[in-house]
């Protein structure tokens, strides 16, 4: 699954999922809150709570994360 | 796997942070530029990796976020040099053994022949030689097109040629032509005589008209089966005459031997070392005196080929020569030697020797052995028969 180039204002940022195994979002602002189960990305006007079991952030480099584990669910959160 | 390969080769750090807001911690480090990766939270601890000059940044957004950050395990090459600093000696041997490999990995290990039963295989090793195709030799430096077609100008005998190279080792593969039968022209009227004097056991004649029966005596060009054959209507007409003639024989085989003879003695013998190593031979002796006369190569041996590692030597023999004067003994079982070479020369493999008888005669100068051979064989020679 693949969003690209949103140009809806109240959406930002890319989100890429491979299968449930692996999700990379650009234009992420910053970590809200994680622990292994679920994480919290800020992506300015919205709020993106990935769930699932042994959630890694493979890499956090600007404003690019990628994020390794098993994916349960995603929810965008104002 | 190249990102992995690079952050090994620049270093990185494996650290743990503990306490205070690890969501906080991430961001600061981001905002900061400090790259993290593989980054765990147990709930207790966050786990993550970052490189070396990184790492000497992330006491501020640690601080900041009220984490304590602890170093596990350090990663990479320059921590890898650093450790071994006082073991230059090791690092300089891993790095020559690199060299040396990526460098006989150029070169031919072994060359191989294959296909050839004719031709010995030192023969076409020798040609390969020639062409720059021996043991160390460098690879791409073969053309092994231009060989091939060298190899079939110098070997009209080849018929087909081929060289691959496998790895380390270069294969010929050669296919030998097949020997044409002797054409025999029968067209050209042929007699047959006798070569030598004998006594007619059995005439086999396959074509023309036989002139002898058993039991005649011949001698040496006698004819014995006639290239002139009668038609039935009386006229005549010139063949060539084919067919074998056996007859009993007796040969005269004598040889002299001199009771002095010039031989050559060994006064000295000298084994010359030297080490072997993809065809170059390093010499382990300075001087060297003698005629060298033969060599010797022991080389390491692989699982199923010969490395090109091991030790060569030339074995050369200093020799005086002098006169010796021979026994009695001796001078016969020379002169034998010389009969029976003499005997084997002589006969073939049709035929049958029926009675042999040596005698010794002592001459001024030593001995003679006469050797009286009477034998079956086959006396049948072809000479041409020229029709006016």
């Amino acid at each position: 699954m693949k969003f690209k180039n949103l140009k809806d204002d109240s959406v930002s940022g890319n989100i890429e999922l491979f299968g449930n195994k692996q999700i990379i979002i650009d234009g992420a602002k910053g970590v809200i809150d994680y622990s292994e189960d679920f994480l919290k990305i800020d992506l300015g006007n919205i709020c993106l709570k990935i769930s699932g079991h042994k959630l890694m952030i493979e890499s956090f480099i600007y404003e690019q994360i990628d994020v390794k584990g098993e994916i349960i669910s995603l929810e965008f959160m104002n | 796997m190249i990102i992995k390969l690079l952050r090994l080769l620049l270093g990185y750090v494996e650290f743990q942070a503990t306490g205070g807001f690890p969501e906080r911690f991430l961001n600061l480090c981001n905002i900061n530029g400090i790259t993290l990766w593989n980054v765990q939270n147990d709930g207790v601890k966050v786990k993550a990796c970052t490189p070396i000059k990184a790492y000497r940044n992330i006491r501020k957004p640690a601080h900041k976020s009220g984490m304590k950050v602890k170093i596990i395990r350090k990663r990479g090459l320059p921590f890898f040099v650093k450790y071994n600093k006082a073991r230059v000696g090791v690092l300089i041997g891993a790095f020559v053994s690199v060299v040396l490999l990526f460098l006989s990995s150029c070169v031919l290990w072994d060359v191989e022949v294959t296909g050839n039963t004719r031709i010995k295989n030192e023969e076409l090793l020798e040609s390969l030689s020639g062409y720059d195709v021996r043991v160390g030799s460098v690879k791409s430096e073969i053309d092994t097109k231009s060989v091939e077609s060298q190899l079939l100008k110098d070997y009209p005998e080849l018929s087909w040629v081929s060289i691959n190279i496998f790895g380390m080792k270069a294969v010929l593969e050669v296919k030998e032509n097949k020997d044409m039968p002797e054409i025999i022209d029968d067209n050209i009227p042929m007699n047959i005589v006798a070569k030598k004097d004998g006594r007619i056991i059995l005439v086999n004649g396959y074509s023309g008209t036989n002139v002898v029966k058993e039991k005649d005596v011949v001698l040496s060009g006698d004819l014995l089966i006639s290239g002139i054959k009668i038609n039935q209507d009386g006229s005549e007409r010139a063949v060539r005459a084919k067919g074998k003639v056996f007859a009993e024989t007796t040969t005269n085989l004598s040889c002299e031997v001199s009771r002095f003879k010039d031989v050559q003695l060994i006064s000295e013998t000298n084994v010359r070392h030297k080490i072997y190593v993809l065809g170059v031979e390093i010499p382990l002796w300075v001087k060297c005196k003698g005629e060298k006369l033969y060599n010797g190569k022991k080389l390491l041996k692989g699982d199923s080929t010969m490395l090109p590692l091991g030790i060569t030597w030339d074995v050369s023999y200093v020799l005086n020569y002098e006169t010796i004067e021979m026994t009695e003994e001796e001078m016969r079982l020379l002169s034998l030697s010389e009969v029976v070479k003499k005997k084997r020369n002589e006969f073939s493999d049709e035929c049958e020797i029926l009675k042999t008888e040596y005698k010794k005669k002592a001459t001024e100068k030593g001995i003679v052995i006469e050797n009286k051979v009477v034998a079956k064989e086959n006396i049948a020679l072809e000479k041409e028969l020229f029709v006016e």
